[in-house]
């Protein structure tokens, strides 16, 4: 097996302000499938085409942004060689046991030097409502809203991104793909990071408060399904930032919008395959317009204020 | 019905430092729905929900509503002292006279902050 250790995002936990308009918004508009609604009121989603179990969790509180966002090992072993690889680096952790969220094994939480927290997990349930296996059709029911194909990634934005790309580096096993570089040429301002062939699984953005969420995306089939998911933001009006557009960084072609509390989501398309042999691929200060959004050529304020 | 009663809702004037600018505010709609509607950017637009609080207002004078706005940005006291709000969940009562607060940044932060982490970091 060529892909070890991180496999890959596994699960987002987003807090929500209440919970009725964010359920019309991820399982009506977006199109996420409800899994179990618990006791404690935390509401589990996944999209139609994932096998395990749930991917998205909300929860209700007074403010919204991202409780933790957690990645997939590839077995238990490697989650107990990360547990003490990460207190080796200088970086506590805490074991959470399994069965804490429904179908789920057990975690390892750490916050990374930006102030998120980030889980590591390896054992999930297989979702009784999963993509086919034999003689798989493309799907077994046809998809609702946005028809999202998985949880892809998040930017996080928080002050200690260099500390964070070394953990998830150094440690974790993670690679640069591309960086966004500051007027002196050498600071980064963004930095995209991959555990697999994708262009990101997770991204940093330098910014003055810690623990901060700038969006959770979800990957559709192409650019005729971005124009589909834009379709159903102006006839249901939800709150859009820009879009549909492409980025310059990992060459996504995307929407940016926001669900009824404030949490940006995504929705992309597209975008290079990365390998271990590739090259670091840098953006100059003087052309971040055309990283952030390649049509546009220039940053919207929202994109550097807006995040939750 | 009274061509009065078609027109229902309340005069906004927003302060700024290079003059103050007056819309109209239907009823039901909030004070940033209203100002988008009325082709206008004197208060920053974010994301429209409560959450992000960058369109933080001071309330000058006025009578307003307001729905869930994150703990984040506003506070129980806010809420009781009812002199700052989130335009987006603003919904005046009277006519009301507002000061934008929020924090808009113009470029990427350029300065670093400190390792919080460091173990073998160079």
């Amino acid at each position: 097996m060529a892909l070890t250790g991180v496999l890959r995002p596994g699960y987002v936990q987003i807090r929500v302000m209440e919970m009725e308009p964010a359920l019309r918004h991820y399982r009506d508009l977006v199109g996420l499938n409800v899994v179990s609604t618990e006791s404690d009121g935390r509401v589990y989603l996944k999209t139609f085409d994932e096998f395990d179990r749930h991917s998205v969790i909300l929860r209700e509180a007074d403010e919204p942004g991202m409780d933790f966002m957690a990645f997939k090992v590839d077995s238990t072993e490697t989650l107990h060689m990360f547990k003490q690889k990460i207190e080796d680096y200088g970086i506590s952790t805490e074991i959470i046991p399994a069965g804490e969220q429904p179908g789920l094994g057990e975690r390892v939480r750490f916050v990374a030097p930006t102030g998120h927290n980030f889980e590591l997990y390896a054992e999930i349930e297989a979702s009784d409502n999963g993509p086919m296996t034999e003689n798989p059709d493309i799907w077994e029911k046809p998809p609702h809203g946005m028809r999202p194909v998985r949880f892809d990634h998040c930017l996080l934005y928080g002050g200690d991104i260099d500390g964070a790309e070394d953990l998830f580096t150094k440690v974790l096993g993670f690679r640069v793909t591309e960086v966004a570089k500051a007027e002196d040429g050498e600071m980064r301002i963004a930095i995209f990071l991959s555990c697999s062939t994708k262009a990101h699984d997770i991204a940093l953005v330098r910014h003055e408060e810690d623990n901060k969420f700038h969006h959770a995306s979800f990957m559709l089939e192409d650019w005729n399904a971005i124009g589909h998911a834009a379709d159903i933001m102006s006839r249901y009006d939800i709150s859009v930032d820009i879009g549909p557009t492409r980025h310059g960084i990992t060459r996504g072609q995307t929407i940016y919008f926001w669900d009824p509390s404030g949490n940006r989501n995504e929705v992309f398309a597209g975008g290079y395959d990365s390998y271990p042999d590739h090259p670091v691929r840098v953006w100059s200060a003087d052309q971040t317009g055309k990283a952030i959004f390649y049509y546009e050529k220039a940053i919207n304020e929202t994109f550097l204020s807006v995040v939750t | 019905m009274e061509a009065s009663q078609t027109s229902q809702g309340f005069d906004v004037q927003v302060e700024h430092s290079d003059g103050n600018v007056n819309f109209f505010c239907p009823e039901n709609l909030s004070i940033l729905a209203a100002m988008e509607k009325a082709g206008l950017a004197v208060v920053p637009v974010g994301c429209r929900g409560g959450g992000c609080g960058i369109c933080k207002i001071a309330i000058t004078s006025g009578e307003f509503t307001s729905g869930k706005m994150s703990k984040a940005h506003i506070s129980d006291e806010d809420i009781n002292s009812a002199s700052v709000s989130l335009a987006c969940r603003t919904y005046p009562q009277s006519s009301i006279i507002i000061k934008p607060l929020g924090k808009v940044f113009k470029k990427f932060q350029q300065t670093k902050s400190p390792l919080k982490n460091g173990v073998g970091y160079s």
